[in-house]
């Protein structure tokens, strides 16, 4: 299959859809308030224009943010976790803890305890909650993974333990961290939106809210916009950490490596 | 040849799970000697050598440098290259790690590739070379520092025999190009590579592997691949050969 009908076919796909959407909802004179057509939802796009970009700015910086924070709080973890079987043992649990437990359970203890006014920032904490555990995990994981006589190389020739970390654990760990990212991006808005829905909105209005207001009042239309708003978000989240993991590693990793068949 | 080198005293390994993998082992190399190591698999010939680079504590018995310990390069039986790094980052990194700065340590890295004929594949990653020439990275790395006790695992076995052929030459030249500066310990399971390279072969029995015979070769070893069809070669493999057969049979 050639580059452009790699686009094209899923392309077309997509415009017989919403063209079968569209007319569909005309013939049957479906009602806005259970399924608005396409085109009601494009008008309620630009109807709202500026209050959507104000959500989805407001969904994306919180979830960036997030996401930049678990990144670095989970290797910083995963490196203390590497150096140390103690503090993993000590820890590991607690982090299992944070995991498994549901976002929702816990947002309206999150929101009482740091406050109906702050709410982008009990957002931020509940996705980072969410997005950490991947990064962490996979992390720890690449670490542990460097070659065995590697290790034993680095260590005949005097290598510090910083040396060892820097040339040769981070390394390894790349792919692995790499792949958490890519699991980890979408947690994170995941769980920006999930939080959303729990903790309301006192200080923020992202996309979530957005949704919940407009089915409040019966804008349908305006919630799909703000719907199809988070699904673009997730898909540019998903191709930007996937650009980064090809930018990374295809000069030497094994996953970029394109074989004749 | 006078001045020793190393010497392996009562040396014995017992891993934690129990198992007696090596010796009690004694043995004497001397400065610029090429010593290989026979033995069937698991015999614990590879744990000698780990020892000597001092990546494994013994469990009894020394590992001694009467004249200080030298600088030691290590080759093992898998290229073990650094998968993220190029031909030249990986041969560098002896260097990189003892602190010499990038210009000279890319230089001597660069003299160190051409010497293994790998000019021009510098900036290959290891994904994009061969496997004879990935251990000719693993080599040049080995060599970089400058070590005057070369280690080799059982680096050749994963070749064909070609490439094998080749690069046992290409030892052979090494050491005679370091003019008894260079003290080699090829651990190898292959009784005609032994006879080919060395100017000794320690035989050691199954596990927990002894040194059971000690031959000096008579012949110093030359890259003339012509040598494995001579009968002076034959009689050599033949002595090792039935060392080696004697050796099983006393532990069956």
């Amino acid at each position: 299959m050639t580059q452009a009908a790699r686009i094209l076919v899923p392309a077309a796909v997509g415009i017989a859809v919403l063209a079968a959407w569209e007319i569909s909802v005309r013939h049957f004179d479906v009602s806005p308030i259970v399924l608005p057509a396409p085109s009601g939802i494009w008008n309620a796009f630009v109807e709202h224009f500026a209050q959507l970009m104000g959500a989805l700015w407001t969904t994306l910086r919180i979830s960036l943010m997030a996401f930049a924070l678990a990144v670095a709080g989970g290797v910083a973890l995963a490196v203390l976790f590497a150096q140390s079987r103690v503090v993993e043992t000590a820890l590991y649990p607690y982090a299992v803890i944070l995991q498994v437990t549901p976002v929702v359970a816990i947002a309206p203890i999150v929101t009482i305890w740091i406050g109906y006014d702050r709410i982008d920032l009990v957002l931020l904490v509940l996705a980072v909650i969410v997005a950490f555990f991947p990064i962490l995990a996979n992390t720890t994981l690449g670490l542990r993974s460097a070659d065995h006589n590697l290790i034993d190389l680095f260590r005949l020739y005097g290598a510090s333990r910083r040396q060892i970390l820097w040339k040769l654990q981070f390394p390894t760990a790349l792919p692995y961290l790499l792949g958490a990212m890519k699991v980890s991006g979408g947690l994170a808005l995941i769980g920006v939106v999930v939080a959303e829905f729990a903790a309301g909105s006192g200080t923020a209005t992202g996309l979530a809210w957005t949704i919940t207001l407009a089915t409040r009042e019966l804008h349908i239309a305006t919630a799909f916009a703000a719907l199809a708003l988070l699904s673009l978000l997730g898909i540019a989240i998903f191709f930007a950490l996937t650009a980064l993991e090809w930018a990374m590693l295809h000069r030497w990793h094994e996953s970029a490596v394109r074989r004749e068949a | 040849m006078l001045l020793q080198l190393l010497r392996l005293s009562q040396l014995t390994k017992t891993f934690a799970s129990g198992v007696a993998a090596l010796g009690p082992v004694d043995l004497s190399i001397e400065a610029g000697e090429f010593v290989s190591l026979v033995g069937p698999s698991g015999c614990g010939k590879s744990t000698a050598l780990r020892a000597m680079a001092g990546l494994i504590s013994p469990s009894s018995g020394a590992v001694e440098f009467p004249h200080g310990k030298p600088e030691i390069g290590f080759v093992f039986q898998e290229p073990t290259l650094m998968p993220w790094a190029t031909a030249l980052e990986n041969a560098r990194l002896p260097l990189d790690l003892k602190g010499v700065p990038r210009n000279e340590a890319d230089r001597q890295a660069q003299t160190q590739l051409a010497m293994l004929g790998l000019m021009g594949f510098e900036n290959a990653y290891p994904r994009e070379l061969s496997g004879g020439m990935k251990m000719r990275v693993s080599i040049a790395r080995a060599l970089v520092a400058k070590p005057k006790l070369l280690l080799l695992d059982e680096p050749f076995a994963a070749l064909d025999e070609q490439t094998r052929g080749e690069l046992n030459d290409d030892m052979i030249r090494l050491w005679h190009g370091a003019g008894g500066e260079i003290t080699i310990v090829f651990v190898t399971h292959s009784v005609s590579e032994s006879a080919y390279l060395s100017t000794r072969v320690a035989v050691m029995s199954p596990r927990p592997g002894r040194i059971v015979d000690d031959i000096r070769m008579e012949r110093v070893p030359h890259a003339d691949p012509g040598y494995r069809f001579t009968s002076e070669f034959t009689e050599s493999a033949k002595r090792i050969s039935l060392s080696l057969h004697r050796a099983m049979r006393a532990a069956a």
